[in-house]
């Protein structure tokens, strides 16, 4: 297990708590996404899915080393116009402070503007499993949802 | 081996300017930082441009400098990606300080540099949280 160095900020020391080697895996196969169009592609993290003529396919997974909480990820959704890719894009906070159960996924916004510079959001949230085995704690999102 | 865990949080906005008197956004189709990306608000022609988008990144390191990928991609009118260049950006720490060295990237619609960041780090027990603000881009050679 790594731990944090002596990096101090002010009277504030970061470093007193060990570094979680946390996996983050995608959505398992049987379950979907709701709320989105046709063609939208969704990353989150370094996983990305697309959704081609709603059948969703794509997933991933990715490895961090992260305190017991607030895991920071970019999310974006591309919604492809004209040839140019636009962009909603944000950031989850994911906190997860046990070792085991379910957590909620926040409400993220996401933002951007169409290409007649209107702006467009959409708000993210959902659902993660938390496992934790041999040291490498899970993180298996569940659901997404888009609004 | 010890490291903190460091968050880096990327603009909502990046100006781009251009210096060049050419055109430098039409077709912009993507930049990315990492996992953050980037699209223009307008396409800008010769004058100056924003392009939204952000991010986050969540990392482990020591005082450390870290290194993300950032690359850029344009699109010609028919929609094929004409311009895929990239470079790292680097960002450095020393204690709760934060350096950002501009960066170049060198493709066929000219010569861009990443430049005029600065970064604000806050400390909590656990995360060592950076905030990168005032990001442009200029192109130098048309």
């Amino acid at each position: 297990m790594a731990y944090c160095g002596d990096t101090c900020c002010g009277d504030t020391c970061c470093g007193t708590q060990p570094c979680s080697v946390t996996s983050i895996l995608g959505l398992p196969a049987s379950t979907t996404i709701t709320g989105w169009a046709v063609n939208d592609v969704l990353t989150i993290g370094s996983i990305s899915y697309i959704n081609n003529a709603n059948t969703v396919t794509g997933g991933g997974c990715e490895t961090l080393c992260c305190a017991p909480c607030d895991i920071a990820l970019t999310v974006t959704l591309r919604n492809p116009e004209n040839g140019t890719a636009r962009i909603q894009a944000g950031c989850l906070h994911l906190c997860v402070t046990g070792m085991f159960g379910l957590v909620k996924i926040p409400e993220t916004t996401l933002y951007g503007y169409d290409s007649g510079a209107v702006k467009q959001t959409t708000t993210l949230s959902g659902s993660a499993s938390i496992t934790f085995c041999n040291g490498i704690r899970k993180i298996t999102l569940q659901s997404i949802v888009l609004n | 081996m010890s490291c903190c865990t460091t968050q880096i949080v990327f603009p909502d906005q990046i100006t781009f300017l251009n210096t060049s008197g050419t055109s430098l956004t039409n077709g912009l189709r993507l930049l990315r930082i990492g996992s953050a990306q980037y699209t223009l608000v307008t396409t800008g022609g010769t004058t100056n441009s924003t392009a939204l988008g952000g991010g986050c990144e969540t990392i482990c390191c020591c005082p450390c400098s870290v290194t993300f990928t950032v690359s850029l991609e344009e699109m010609d009118a028919n929609g094929a990606v004409t311009d895929l260049s990239s470079a790292c950006f680097t960002v450095n720490f020393m204690d709760c300080c934060a350096t950002i060295p501009t960066v170049t990237l060198t493709g066929t619609a000219g010569t861009l540099t990443l430049q005029g960041a600065t970064a604000t780090v806050s400390c909590t027990k656990d995360i060592r949280t950076a905030t990168i603000l005032g990001l442009s881009v200029v192109k130098t050679v048309a």
